[in-house]
């Protein structure tokens, strides 16, 4: 074989594989803007955000490539900051302050800024003020529940105010022959309830002492983890909790196979009324051991960010703006049945309009923050699901479980990031 | 008189020869770049991550020295994932070569339709284990899973087959074995075809029975095989990802993770850059060990045999 050619070939190789590995960080270059986005493929927001970026490519003459994806976004995400690569516009999925604000533009001077919900303020603007996001969706969570399921029961949802009536309230569904509680092993379903039930089980010194970096073990077991180790022996979880998808719990709860669910009702209802048009779902407020009602909630997951590095940062903005558009806003907002994030933008929310109506305008009731996102250290959600899951599947005890929140949540204070 | 005198022409023809054996060396630079890319540098980074306290994805890191290995002699969920992981591998070790070579043994005999039942043992080893894994998944849920709806015809009342630990890691070796053991059989069948005829020809001749061949000319004349499979099923079942990922993703709470899914919760989940490389690297060792120690294991008897 002639020597030169093989020489040429493999240096040729060689070469190839070298220059492959020394492409260029940062933003793709070509001139469609990256849009990505937390959602499912067949969800109503990807119907509704493909109508919206037509319309602007129409109005505008740029391109928007759509991304989605839901189990492996912040994976992705991780992946793409790492690497300085993130699209030019993406979902912040709560976390536009605590995670992403060094990766993203500041939009306080964007037009919709100052519309915004002065209620997110906590959630979604930095010590100098600055907002990383525009926030579509503002979520107010409380307890998901199917209306004719608790009527059948004889349970009034509207008096459920500490956690024996809720107990209570269980039991009848129990006993009517129902799955009270709905959750899903497959899915963040296990950190939802530790979440919901521990941003507001804490007395004040208890807060401070999270926010120093003191995990209170025995605080995690008592009031956040035996109220799940009590439902656990009671047998309130679906039986197919382990197997089961956010999927199936929107099938259980819209097929009246289940009473309760304790995640956002954005994370369920498209699948739910897609599954049963006609189901009688609606929300209310979490009960506490005092009796003090409360909703969790702040920024939402359809709030979108403009990477700071992106190469079509111009473009990117407009597309925000676009989004910002009032009439755009509503849309998205009622995609995910979410009160929208910005003032001025009126909401269809269907079949949770009620349940708004009644818990949520009058302004009542506080909506506290995720307890996670302000007390516990960055990355710990992983765990809370984990440890939640292991004494809902009884792996482990309520006080075993907190050992290990407390274990990781040691570790990851203070972690750099 | 030559044009070219000697004293040159000799160096010049050496040279060529030099060079032809240098370009059969050039042969293998694709190869070597590829290792240096995608296995020397990696392991590399990966150490280097493993000194730090890195989230994954800040611009910052800060040198922490080897705290992150310490940390990992003191994690609970460590310890259940390397036990695991010497569940999985040894697990499905076992299993593999059991039926592997059973299904050899067989399948090496005249039998018609032998090629499509060869094919038909090893079409598993062609299925993506995510694919794999999803099947079971549907075989072993609790609605509508294959399974539960068998129990159902027998009049039994479905299982939460996943939400016992124990079930799922036995699960999880057994789909594992049954997706890979085409790889073994494949290897045995190629051993068994590579005996000598004639060996045991002369051992029916001095009247040796079948199984007394088996033991004594089938078995030693297997060892390299052995080894073989017995190392690619053990690596491959200390490294088992996709399966777990997809059928139980590490759950009941942790007690399902392999070394390999551990070290992508603790990455992404955990956003512990630092101390999932560290656990990178110590998986790394394991198996290295692993494998010396069975070679080791495997040549020293195959010599013992052929004394």
């Amino acid at each position: 074989m002639n020597t030169r050619i093989i020489r040429a070939s493999a240096l040729a190789g060689v070469a190839a594989l070298v220059l492959s590995g020394c492409a260029a960080s940062g933003s793709s270059d070509s001139s469609a803007l990256t849009f990505s986005v937390y959602m499912t493929a067949d969800s109503a927001e990807r119907t509704v955000l493909q109508e919206l970026i037509t319309a602007f490519t129409d109005k505008t003459g740029i391109d928007v490539e759509l991304s989605y994806d839901t189990d492996n976004y912040e994976s992705n995400l991780k992946v793409q900051m790492a690497s300085n690569n993130l699209p030019d516009v993406f979902a912040t999925h709560g976390w536009s302050v605590l995670r992403y604000s060094s990766f993203l533009e500041p939009l306080n001077d964007q037009p919709w800024a100052k519309n915004v919900n002065p209620a997110l303020d906590a959630s979604m603007r930095d010590d100098k003020g600055n907002i990383y996001a525009l926030p579509l969706e503002y979520t107010v969570a409380g307890i998901d529940v199917n209306l004719d399921v608790l009527k059948k029961a004889g349970v009034d949802p509207d008096n459920l105010k500490t956690w024996d009536d809720f107990d209570a309230a269980l039991a009848k569904v129990a006993a009517s022959g129902v799955s009270p509680l709905t959750a899903s092993g497959k899915s963040s379903s296990a950190g939802n309830i530790a979440d919901y039930i521990s941003s507001n089980a804490f007395t004040d010194a208890q807060l401070t002492s999270f926010s120093k970096g003191t995990f209170d073990t025995s605080a995690w077991a008592q009031n956040v983890l035996s109220h799940v180790k009590t439902w656990v022996d009671k047998g309130y979880f679906n039986p197919d909790y382990s197997s089961a998808s956010l999927d199936d719990m929107a099938s259980q709860l819209a097929q009246g196979q289940a009473g309760f669910a304790l995640v956002p009702a954005s994370s369920i209802l498209a699948t739910a009324m897609k599954l049963n048009p006609e189901a009688n779902i609606g929300f209310i407020p979490i009960p506490n051991a005092q009796g003090e009602q409360y909703f969790v909630g702040g920024e939402g997951v359809s709030s979108f960010g403009v990477s700071k590095s992106s190469a079509h940062k111009d473009d990117a903005l407009k597309f925000v703006d676009f989004l910002a558009e009032p009439e755009n806003a509503a849309k998205v907002a009622a995609s995910v049945g979410s009160y929208s994030g910005l003032t001025g933008v009126e909401v269809d929310l269907g079949v949770l309009q009620s349940s708004y109506d009644t818990w949520v305008a009058s302004g009542d009731l506080p909506t506290k923050p995720f307890f996670d996102r302000v007390y516990l250290p960055n990355g710990i959600w992983d765990t809370m699901i984990a440890t939640t899951d292991s004494v809902i599947t009884g792996q482990s005890s309520p006080t075993d479980a907190a050992k290990q929140m407390k274990l990781q949540f040691d570790t990851l204070y203070g972690q750099a990031g | 008189m030559s044009s070219t005198s000697p004293g040159v022409a000799v160096p010049r023809s050496r040279r060529r020869r030099r060079w032809q054996g240098a370009s059969v060396n050039v042969l293998y630079l694709p190869a070597l770049a590829l290792f240096v890319v995608f296995i020397v540098y990696p392991v590399i980074q990966g150490v280097s991550i493993a000194l730090t306290n890195w989230n994954g994805y800040s611009p910052t890191r800060s040198f922490v020295g080897l705290e992150n290995f310490a940390r990992i002699f003191e994690d609970p969920n460590f310890r259940t994932a390397l036990i695991n992981t010497f569940i999985f591998g040894i697990g499905s070790t076992i299993i593999q070569q059991v039926l592997g070579l059973l299904f050899a043994v067989l399948l090496d005999q005249k039998l018609r339709g032998r090629e499509v039942a060869r094919a038909v043992m090893y079409l598993p080893v062609l299925v993506s284990p995510v694919v794999m894994g999803t099947m079971y998944y549907l075989v072993f849920r609790y609605h509508q899973g294959a399974l539960n709806d068998l129990l159902a015809m027998f009049g039994g009342a479905p299982v939460s087959w996943l939400s016992n630990a124990d079930v799922a890691v036995a699960v999880i070796v057994i789909i594992n074995s049954l997706q890979f053991m085409g790889i073994s059989m494949i290897i045995y069948l190629s051993g068994l075809q590579s005996i000598p005829q004639e060996i045991k020809e002369a051992a029916s001749l001095d009247g040796a029975s079948g199984a007394r061949q088996f033991r004594s000319i089938t078995v030693p004349q297997l060892m390299p095989a052995f080894a073989s499979s017995v190392v690619l099923n053990l690596i491959g079942g200390l490294k088992l990802y996709d399966i777990i990922q997809v059928l139980t993703g590490g759950g009941p709470g942790y007690a399902t993770n392999s070394v390999s899914t551990l070290i992508g919760r603790t990455y992404f989940g955990n956003q512990s850059a630092g101390y999932a490389a560290a656990q990178g690297i110590v998986l790394f060792l394991i198996i290295v060990v692993c494998t010396v120690l069975l070679n080791w294991w495997f040549d020293r008897t195959r010599a013992r045999l052929e004394n």
